[in-house]
């Protein structure tokens, strides 16, 4: 380093000079700006993700709808089709079969009930397949049909097979009268059955295009499955209690500038350059619920919820913030302005909802609309600084408070949950919180608050 | 509560400084700029062409430094660090205005270094408002080498120019300086 470098550097070495004020000034509007543009990226990230939760319990209600009404139809469809087939089995197969050959049927029950296990015969059955492959054929066919004289003795055994599988099937279809009628006449008319002469014989199908119970059968639904689980699931979970928490934006949907607090920075002059203010929310408390109906639940509990935004006033109050919190109930012209500051509010209340759900989908995973009213008794108002500079004022309720002491709200969402065992159900609740009255008292104050959250429950299963 | 701020203020420790800047605490970051304002604000000033540039560098450089402070791993003094940030936010304010040619008619104005101008006969204005009076191109290189200490294969790659154009800025630098003091000194009487 040469002399002229080094005489440079000492002239500048420690040297200060005091920035004016207007720096610090923007500084601090450049970092609010940059606080709110974080806050209005998390309040868009919430409302993403409630209305993605809406649309997706919109899209599984509908499916489940949907389900539910062609399970309806399936099960009323079936029926004749099923009374019709076996007639046809029975009329046109069973008793030419009977009249000429008898298998060597299962002679006690247990044996039945094995036979009616397979539910492969069953389908052939039901879709029609079986028609073409389990009529008995006679020995007069036989000796007409070379090939099938020559195949006897390999099928022979599946013959018996088929026969098993086919009165099964046939019990399956029938009720208990109907197998102990059938079993008895097959007992007294066909014992001298010989097996051996027993032979599949290929004939037309009864339908030529895809039967009915095909199409049905393409469906992915059980029906009877289905129902006796539904109804299994129905008798379990009907009462229950769980933790909640919710978290989402406020909007204080003022006709002024936006809130509450900003009905303080209502006062503004004009010329202030206030923005609208959307603040956060967020709730924890305990629900208990049962359900009333097959369907419909009840859920009521007492919930913490707490409101906060951010937002500016000019009215003068040097070292608390006690005269913008006044100001809310006397005329702004009895106050002293200065430049505008950013002021912080805080309101609490103790919530009890009360609401009604309908159950949609009611199986492991669960898909619940629920939409009720909500009582929310105000605890307390926080006005704050955020830079430090001036003392906190909180106010409670009262007559002389300027808040309402006890407001109402309007309650509407929906609860996708997952059950995670016989006693635990987790469910994630994207809701909609509308406030029917505004917090403050005066009718200058004017507007609905209302609150978009996502919320997240816990269930414990008592019964 | 104005008094217990500043006394809150006074009290923070570095640590606590950079744990609250970093909450987003607008205490912690009022006190962090009260403390450091001044030094950088005379940083700002000997890369700016005017006074108000260099509020408009310091206030960008500050929120740069809010938003970086959450990485900053005290792996340098947090003073060197802010200065760094200050820097950088500088060039890159004069980025757009850099045009930096090789001037290789200059000669070394080093060579022949003029004994009879002490610097300790300028008042510290007057040689801000010398060193705002250069080129752009010529006052970043005079800051970043001689005030700074970076040497010229550093500031090469800082501003993406050759080290001969680093060092052809550098003696242009010295050269005008030169002028400029003897011109003031004749001005004022400094003789």
């Amino acid at each position: 380093m040469g002399k002229f470098e080094q005489s440079w550097r000492e002239v500048f070495e420690g040297t200060e000079f005091s920035p004016t004020d207007s720096v610090w000034v923007n500084i601090d509007r450049d970092l609010a700006n940059a606080e709110g543009e974080t806050m209005k990226k998390r309040i868009v990230l919430y409302q993403r993700i409630a209305a993605a939760s809406v649309l997706f319990a919109l899209l599984i209600g509908s499916f489940g709808i949907y389900r539910w009404s062609v399970n309806d139809n399936q099960i009323a469809q079936n029926r004749p089709l099923e009374n019709t087939l076996h007639s046809t089995v029975d009329e046109k197969t069973l008793d030419k079969k009977s009249n000429q050959a008898s298998p060597t049927l299962p002679d006690n029950k247990d044996e039945l009930s094995a036979a009616n296990r397979g539910t492969e015969s069953s389908n052939e059955i039901a879709s029609g397949k079986s028609n073409s492959n389990l009529i008995l054929n006679t020995p007069e066919i036989d000796s007409k049909n070379p090939r099938i004289t020559k195949n006897r003795n390999l099928n022979r055994k599946s013959t018996q097979q088929n026969l098993n599988q086919h009165i099964g099937s046939i019990n399956e279809m029938a009720d208990d009268e109907k197998i102990n009628s059938y079993r008895e006449k097959e007992n007294s008319d066909l014992a001298f059955l010989d097996l051996g002469d027993l032979e599949l014989l290929p004939i037309p199908k009864i339908h030529e295009g895809p039967t009915m119970v095909e199409i049905w059968r393409k469906l992915p639904a059980i029906p009877g499955a289905f129902m006796v689980h539904e109804e299994r699931k129905s008798m379990h979970e009907q009462v229950w209690a769980s933790v909640t928490a919710a978290a989402g934006n406020y909007n204080p949907n003022t006709n002024s500038y936006s809130n509450y607090t900003n009905n303080t920075a209502s006062q503004i002059s004009s010329g202030s350059n206030a923005s609208p203010v959307v603040g956060s929310s967020y709730s924890f408390g305990m629900l208990a619920g049962m359900r009333v109906a097959k369907r419909v639940v009840l859920q009521s509990g007492i919930q913490y919820l707490s409101q906060s935004i951010n937002s500016t006033t000019n009215i003068s109050s040097p070292n608390s913030l006690d005269q913008v919190a006044s100001s809310l109930n006397s005329t702004p012209s009895n106050y002293a302005t200065t430049s505008p500051y950013a002021i912080s509010s805080a309101s609490e209340f103790v919530s009890v909802p009360l609401q009604a759900g309908y159950l949609f989908v009611d199986r492991k995973m669960g898909l619940q609309l629920n939409t009720g009213v909500s009582t929310e008794f105000f605890i307390r108002n926080t006005l704050s600084d955020p830079t430090g500079q001036r003392q906190s004022y909180s106010q409670g309720a009262g007559q002389d408070s300027p808040y309402r002491s006890v407001n109402f709200s309007g309650l509407l969402s929906s609860e996708v949950s997952y059950k995670l065992s016989n006693r635990y159900r987790v469910s994630v609740v994207p809701g909609f919180h509308y406030s029917f009255n505004p917090v403050l008292k005066s009718a200058s104050y004017s507007g609905n608050p209302f609150i978009w959250d996502v919320g997240f429950r816990f269930r414990y299963i008592f019964k | 509560m104005n008094v217990s701020n500043t006394k809150i203020r006074s009290m923070l420790g570095e640590k606590e400084l950079i744990s609250g800047c970093a909450k987003g605490e607008r205490t912690a970051q009022r006190t962090l700029y009260e403390r450091h304002c001044r030094r950088l604000m005379a940083v700002c000033s000997r890369y700016a062409k005017s006074m108000p540039e260099a509020e408009d560098i310091l206030q960008e450089g500050f929120m740069k430094i809010f938003s970086s402070l959450k990485t900053f791993r005290y792996e340098s003094k947090l003073d060197t660090w802010m200065t760094r940030i200050i820097i950088n936010t500088a060039l890159n304010h004069q980025r757009q205005k850099l045009y930096l040619l090789p001037m290789v008619d200059v000669e070394d104005a080093g060579l022949r270094e003029d004994e009879k101008i002490s610097l300790a006969d300028f008042h510290l204005s007057e040689l801000i408002a010398i060193v705002q009076e250069l080129p752009d191109g010529c006052r970043v290189v005079f800051n970043l080498f001689a005030i700074e200490g970076f040497g010229h294969k550093e500031i090469a790659e800082m501003l993406g120019i050759s080290e001969g154009t680093s060092k052809s800025q550098y003696n242009r630098a010295k050269s005008l300086l030169r002028a400029k003091l003897e011109t003031v000194k004749v001005k004022y009487g400094k003789v």
